[in-house]
């Protein structure tokens, strides 16, 4: 992997007073700015905030002594162990990525030890915000489906697909062409008065270097500023700040046998797209899955599902332009 | 009706704690917290195990859906005696007071 590289502008590690900023749903008091969320206010009254310390290894590793249940383990190629995830009913979720640090969510999601590597800011803070931060969140009772989101006027868009099917770059060319940035991964969602509400992720979008062929140089520089790269381009874009209705739930499929892109409604609602969307798999608490369950249930009465399946040569912007066009027909928004 | 259809009939069930259901547009899902099974039900089911669910015994069940669905005591009666021993074998109801035929 290429040595990251951060941009100094990015800003300072450490901030004088605690730093206060919302992402997932939750409210985040940390020591230390994060990046690509929206900093408040520190007398909003949001509800307890998840707090983050700093500690050394040592003391994560007290604070978890008892022998947990190793939930997930990825491996590279060489057969090294990169990334692990443990748990125990008492002190949590111990998170672990090579050279990103380890990390200790409490059960409940109210604070999280930080056991930072003496690496650059860059690589353990996308790990914190692209997982860690999540986690804390669906501990605190937000559901986290995997996907990006933008959204058009009042109300947001999602779109769903395993890892590398395109849903960055989709977003990315939709805010291109006027939405607005809520996620690029991991979506929070909640139930408020029999709707479901969406979340604003981390305003980063990570492009990697075809992407970033395909948004071209003009492109990155319209969508925001590159604030780090390692085998991507992090591009910190405007954040939707407000939390928004899902409306619709586009199913992306690229390589799919089809002559042309094509957005083809999915009715009745298939219940099993929703609840396999899961960003956090490996949390399978009983409290969680209920969640899921109540979660997807009120969004196939609430949001219109779609399959959007294109073949594996049809381009970021023509799809983008297909989403517009579809959403501002059966949405209501004016696409711009 | 068999006895051994009249003992489930009058035996008291009930939905256990580690199964949850949610009614989505089209059908309810079933999940078996213990198992990490889902299971589907179509509208009609996602009704059955719903009114089971509030009723002490699966005939005061029939007696409602029987008025709900508009169809006669004895059709409704035939087609829980089976719903419930299909949802007995799935682990996802327990009924109490049933002698063994």
């Amino acid at each position: 992997m290429s040595r990251l590289e951060v941009d100094a502008a990015a800003g300072p590690l450490e901030a004088p007073d605690e730093c206060r900023s919302v992402a997932f749903g939750v409210q985040f008091a940390s020591p230390f700015e994060l990046h690509g969320l929206t900093p408040i206010e520190n007398d909003r009254a949001d509800g307890a905030p998840t707090r983050l310390r700093v500690v050394s290894q040592e003391e994560l590793r007290a604070a978890s002594a008892d022998e947990g249940e190793r939930t997930v383990e990825r491996r590279l190629a060489s057969g090294r162990v990169a990334l692990t995830i443990d748990r125990h009913k008492d002190w949590g979720y111990r998170l672990w990525w090579m050279r990103a640090g380890h990390y200790l969510v409490q059960p409940d999601g109210l604070e999280v030890l930080c056991a930072l590597p003496r690496v650059g800011v860059g690589r353990w803070q996308r790990y914190l915000v692209a997982q860690v931060l999540p986690l804390a969140s669906a501990l605190r009772g937000f559901e986290i489906i995997h996907g990006s989101a933008v959204s058009f006027g009042d109300q947001a868009v999602a779109f769903v697909a395993p890892s590398g099917m395109g849903k960055t770059t989709l977003a990315a060319h939709l805010v291109l062409a006027g939405a607005s940035f809520l996620t690029d991964d991991a979506l929070a969602l909640e139930i408020r008065a029999d709707e479901v509400w969406a979340h604003s992720g981390a305003g980063i979008v990570n492009v990697d270097a075809s992407d970033e062929r395909l948004l071209a140089q003009e492109s990155v520089r319209r969508l925001g500023r590159v604030v780090g790269r390692s085998d991507k381009a992090h591009v910190a874009v405007a954040l939707e700040r407000r939390a928004l209705p899902l409306k619709a739930v586009y199913f992306l499929e690229r390589g799919a046998n089809v002559p042309t892109p094509r957005v083809e409604t999915v009715w009745p609602p298939d219940p099993r797209l929703l609840l396999a969307s899961a960003f956090l798999s490996h949390l399978d608490s009983a409290e969680r899955l209920q969640n899921q369950l109540r979660v997807c249930a009120a969004l196939s009465f609430t949001a219109a599902m779609h399959r959007l399946r294109a073949p594996a040569t049809t381009g970021a912007d023509e799809l983008a332009e297909l989403v517009s066009r579809h959403v501002s027909l059966s949405v209501g928004e004016p696409a711009a | 009706m068999t006895n051994p259809d009249n003992a489930i009939l009058d035996a008291r069930l009930r939905v256990p704690q580690q199964v949850v259901y949610r009614p989505f547009a089209a059908e309810t899902v079933v999940l078996n917290l213990e198992t990490g099974q889902y299971h589907g039900l179509n509208p009609s089911g996602g009704r059955m195990l719903e009114v089971l669910d509030q009723s002490s015994t699966v005939r005061e069940a029939a007696v409602r859906l029987a008025d709900e669905f508009g169809v006669a005591q004895e059709e409704i009666e035939r087609d829980l005696v089976e719903f419930c021993a299909d949802l007995i074998e799935r682990r996802l109801i327990e009924v109490r007071g049933l002698e063994s035929a």
